[in-house]
């Protein structure tokens, strides 16, 4: 009888003897030591937690940053090339006279064309100073060579 | 097992708090001596404070701290034993068991049962002592043990099953 109830022990009940079992005793101050070599590998950690947090935002916005240049510049040379409407920055000799011929007769509104005779004139005066600047220049080579720096002063 | 609502960072007080303990007697069932769990256990302790942030990001601590428990204990016993010996080790239940973990019962029928869950294969073993000592479910197990929660359901009802019938032979 007492064989036959021990051997319909049910899956509950071998659970119910097993946690009958006492753990062995935890010894003492492991709680402490084990916190300690806790806090000193966290001391030699290279980072701590926060500046991990601030090495990964200023990645971030470092890759931002080297990612919209190339976009902003683009942007930049399509706003100046609009600008510039199409025309390379130094334009062919004799080309104001064809530019102001082709405003003149042009078949633009009043506005288009005063925008445009606007254009043309600050391009014609571009073009006059670029050329005193040369000019300049040409008058001044060589003369740094030939004089002799006693003659400075 | 519950999942923490605020996803903060736990602090190694808190997690000895919360988990110090269990970990400490799943290592000695794993590793079989005292000195020995406890040097596991430090290492185990050491990589919780190394990650830190990664807490925040994590479902189930339980079943992480245990898995974390486990590698280091594997880690251990082979480095500790010869690679191939560890190996077998670890295979067949490690160097521990319960007779490491728990103080030998006076009542004959606990002995006995005892003697027969230590002599379960490794993997049971295990599955039991998870199941019934800590308190996981069959999940947290799979992930502790990276088996599936069906194989580690089978493994424990196996394992139950042998015992339930060592007990009904032995009376």
């Amino acid at each position: 009888m007492r064989n036959k109830h021990r051997h319909s022990r049910g899956p509950e009940e071998i659970e119910r003897e097993l946690a009958r079992l006492v753990f062995k005793s935890t010894p003492s101050g492991l709680r402490q030591k084990v916190l300690d070599a806790a806090s000193n590998a966290r001391r030699n950690t290279l980072l701590t937690p926060s500046l991990r947090l601030a090495a990964v935002a200023c990645s971030v916005l470092l890759a931002l940053v080297l990612g919209t240049e190339p976009i902003l510049r683009r942007a930049e040379s399509s706003r100046l090339n609009a600008l510039l409407d199409g025309r390379s920055a130094g334009p062919a000799p004799g080309g104001e006279a064809s530019e102001l011929a082709e405003v003149l007769a042009g078949e633009d509104s009043e506005a288009g064309r005063m925008v445009r005779l606007q254009l043309a004139a600050a391009s014609a005066a571009r073009k006059e100073q670029e050329r005193q600047v040369t000019e300049a220049w040409r008058r001044l080579k060589g003369w740094s060579v030939d004089e002799a720096s006693e003659d400075l002063i | 097992m519950k999942r923490d609502r605020k996803r903060r960072s736990l602090t190694p007080e808190e997690l000895y708090g919360r988990h110090g303990q269990s970990l400490y007697r799943y290592l000695l069932f794993r590793v079989g001596s005292a000195e020995d769990a406890e040097d596991v256990l430090q290492e185990a302790f050491c990589r919780f404070a190394r990650y830190d942030l990664r807490w925040r990001f994590i479902r189930d601590p339980k079943a992480l701290v245990f898995q974390v428990a486990r590698n280091e204990a594997n880690r251990f016993l082979r480095s500790k034993i010869k690679q191939r010996e560890g190996e077998m080790k670890i295979r067949a239940g490690a160097g521990g068991g319960f007779a490491a973990a728990f103080a030998v019962p006076e009542e004959p029928t606990l002995a006995f049962l005892m003697a027969r869950a230590d002599g379960l294969p490794g993997e049971q073993k295990e599955v039991v002592f998870l199941k019934v000592f800590d308190g996981l479910t069959f999940k947290e197990i799979g992930s502790v043990c990276g088996i599936s929660a069906n194989t580690a359901a089978s493994r424990y009802r196996y394992g139950i099953e042998k015992l339930r019938e060592a007990l009904g032979g032995k009376s």
